[in-house]
C-alpha cells in the first residue's frame, strides 16, 4: 500500500471514528523500567553513573536512570556522559577556536601529540581551578615536551584572549604547549558534545558543568577518561606516558 | 453522499500532508516553566517567538540531504558524528529500502540532526522550546497538569516498539504541530544539560541543584511523569548515538 493511500485510509479512519488517539506505533521503555527510575530518583545514593559501557542501539532501554550522586556536595560537578566509540577521533572535528594570541587551532593541530583535553572557564572558583590543577599534576608527572594541554572555556564571552593571557601567566602554563581555546557557541558545544560533557548556562553567569579530562593520542582517540575530581591519577598518567615515549 | 464529503476531507487533508514536512509554524513567544525548576522560586524562563517544523524530518527529506552533502552517508560519515547503527535501517547509503519515504527518520545521531537543519538554513529545537511546544494538547496551551494528556503519553512511552507510520497522522496540538508525542522521541539542541538545573535562584537549592543530578527529586510537577521521563530519556544519550526511535526536527 502507497503512503498515499496510507493517508487517505487512515483519514478516512479518523473521520469516521472521530479518534483522536495516536497510533501505537513507537518504541519505548518498560514501565517496570519507569516505576525503578522513580525509586532511584527517591532514593538516589552516591552512584558510579558514568564508566560503564552502553553498547549502541542498547540506550533506549537505559532510559531512565537520573540517579545522578545526589550526595554531592557543593564541589561536585555534574556526571559526564557515556564514552564514545573508541574508533572515533577528535581530529575531524571541525570547529575552529582561537588561542589567547589571536591565532586559528583547530584539534587536527595536534596530530602526533598526544593531547590531554579538558573544559573550563575563567570566572569558575570551584570545580575549574581543580580540574586545571589536576592537568598540570598530569603535565609535570609525565614531563615530556610532546605532551599538549588543551583546554577550552564554556563561557567565550567573559574568557577573552586578555584574559586567557593572564590566567596562563598566573598560573604558569607552558604557552608552547598549553593551548587555551575560546570558540563560538556552537564550537563550544560541539566540542563538549564530542567529549561527553555536560553544561548549561546558569542565570546568574556561572555554568554547571561535568569535570573531565581527557588523554587522546597522536591520532586523537580517547584513550583515557578521567572523570570527576581529587581522584588519583596514576592511570592517566601512566598512559600518557606509554604515549610520549612511543613513536615520535 | 456523505462518503463523497468524507472521502473529499480527507483528499483534501492528504493534500495538505504532501508539504508538511517542510512547513514550520510561528510559536509565540511566553513564559516557560521547565519541568525541573521551581514555581515557588520564580524558575520561569522566557522562550521567544521561533519557528518549529509541524512534523519530524522524514526519511525522504534525510536520503536528499545525505545525497548533497556525501559526508553524511552511513558509509562516509566520521565515527566522531555517528555510531554504527547511523541509517542502519536503510538498504544501503543511498537507498531508502523498505523505509518508507515518509516515515520521520531515525538512527540518526545529534551531530547528524544538527547539520541536516543547518543545510536548510534551520536549527534544532532548545530544550525549552520543544518542551514548551509539547506541553500542548489539541486545545489547551498547558495541558502538562493534566491527567488524561499526561496519561496519553506515558501509554505510549510504555508500548513496545512497533513499526514507525508516517509523519503527520496525528492530530496537531494547539500550536498546530504534530507528532511531538506518540511517535518518536526527538533529538533537542541542548540535550546534554537534561537533568540540571539553575534557575532557582535561592542559593542553597542552585548549588544543590547544579551539582547534583538529583534535581528531578524537586522537579516543577511531580504529576508530570512523563516530563520526567523525557529528561531522563535525554540524559542517557551521547551525541553519537544513533536509537530506532530517535528522531528530530528543526526550528527556525
Amino acid at each position: 500500500m502507497s503512503s498515499r493511500t496510507n493517508v487517505w485510509v487512515l483519514s478516512l479512519a479518523l473521520a469516521l471514528a472521530g479518534c483522536d488517539e495516536p497510533a501505537p506505533t513507537a518504541e519505548a521503555t518498560e514501565p517496570a523500567e519507569h516505576a525503578e527510575a522513580t525509586e532511584h530518583a527517591e532514593h538516589a545514593e552516591a552512584t558510579e553513573h558514568a564508566g560503564h559501557v552502553v553498547e549502541p542501539h542498547e540506550h533506549a532501554e537505559h532510559a531512565a536512570d537520573p540517579h545522578a550522586d545526589h550526595a554531592a556536595h557543593d564541589h561536585e560537578p555534574l556526571p559526564v556522559l557515556e564514552g564514545a566509540d573508541p574508533t572515533a577521533t577528535l581530529h575531524d572535528l571541525p570547529t575552529v577556536f582561537r588561542d589567547p594570541e589571536d591565532q586559528e587551532v583547530s584539534f587536527r593541530d595536534f596530530r602526533g601529540h598526544p593531547t590531554l583535553v579538558a573544559m573550563f572557564y575563567g570566572s569558575c572558583t570551584t570545580v575549574c581551578p581543580l580540574i586545571l590543577h589536576d592537568l598540570a599534576r598530569i603535565d609535570e608527572a609525565v614531563g615530556s615536551d610532546r605532551l599538549r594541554v588543551a583546554v577550552a572555556t564554556f563561557d567565550p564571552e567573559r574568557d577573552t584572549a586578555e584574559r586567557l593571557r593572564a590566567l596562563r601567566t598566573e598560573r604558569d602554563m607552558d604557552a608552547a604547549r598549553w593551548k587555551l581555546l575560546r570558540g563560538d557557541e556552537d564550537g563550544t558545544r560541539d566540542l563538549a558534545m564530542s567529549l561527553g560533557i555536560q553544561y548549561r548556562k546558569l542565570p546568574d553567569g556561572e555554568f554547571a558543568h561535568s569535570a573531565l579530562i581527557v588523554l587522546l593520542d597522536g591520532d586523537g582517540h580517547v584513550v583515557e577518561r578521567h572523570e570527576g575530581l581529587g581522584r588519583p591519577l596514576d592511570a592517566v598518567i601512566a598512559r600518557a606516558r606509554t604515549l610520549v615515549g612511543g613513536s615520535p | 453522499m456523505a462518503s463523497l464529503v468524507l472521502g473529499t476531507l480527507a483528499f483534501a487533508q492528504e493534500r495538505g500532508a504532501q508539504d508538511w514536512p517542510t512547513r514550520l509554524v510561528r510559536i509565540e513567544g511566553d513564559v516557560h516553566f521547565p519541568f525541573y525548576g521551581r514555581r515557588d522560586a520564580s524558575p520561569a524562563v522566557r522562550v521567544e517567538s521561533f519557528q518549529l517544523e509541524v512534523v519530524p524530518v522524514t526519511n525522504e527529506q534525510f536520503l536528499a540531504f545525505v545525497r548533497r552533502d556525501e559526508r553524511w552517508r552511513r558509509d562516509r560519515v566520521a565515527r566522531l558524528f555517528a555510531d554504527q547503527g547511523y541509517l542502519s535501517h536503510w538498504a544501503s547509503p543511498t537507498e531508502l529500502g523498505e523505509a518508507r519515504p515518509r516515515q520521520p527518520v531515525t538512527n540518526v545521531s545529534w551531530f547528524a540532526a544538527r547539520a541536516y537543519c543547518d543545510s536548510i538554513g534551520r536549527r534544532l529545537p532548545t530544550e525549552h522550546e520543544w518542551e514548551m511546544v509539547a506541553k500542548a494538547d489539541e486545545t489547551q496551551r498547558d495541558a502538562s497538569r493534566d491527567p488524561v494528556f499526561v496519561q496519553r503519553i506515558l501509554r505510549w512511552y510504555s508500548r513496545p516498539r512497533g513499526e514507525l507510520t508516517d509523519v503527520g497522522l496525528q492530530p496537531a496540538n494547539r500550536h498546530g504541530v504534530r507528532d511531538l508525542h506518540g511517535l518518536v522521541w526527538e533529538w533537542i539542541l541542548d540535550f546534554n544539560a537534561a537533568m540540571i538545573a539553575g534557575d532557582d535562584r535561592q542559593r542553597d537549592d542552585a548549588r544543590n541543584e547544579r551539582f547534583c543530578g538529583g534535581a528531578s527529586v524537586q522537579a516543577q510537577d511531580v504529576a508530570d511523569y512523563a516530563a520526567f521521563m523525557r529528561y531522563a530519556y535525554r540524559s542517557s544519550l551521547r551525541a553519537q548515538y544513533t536509537v530506532p526511535n530517535l528522531g528530530f526536527r528543526c526550528a527556525r
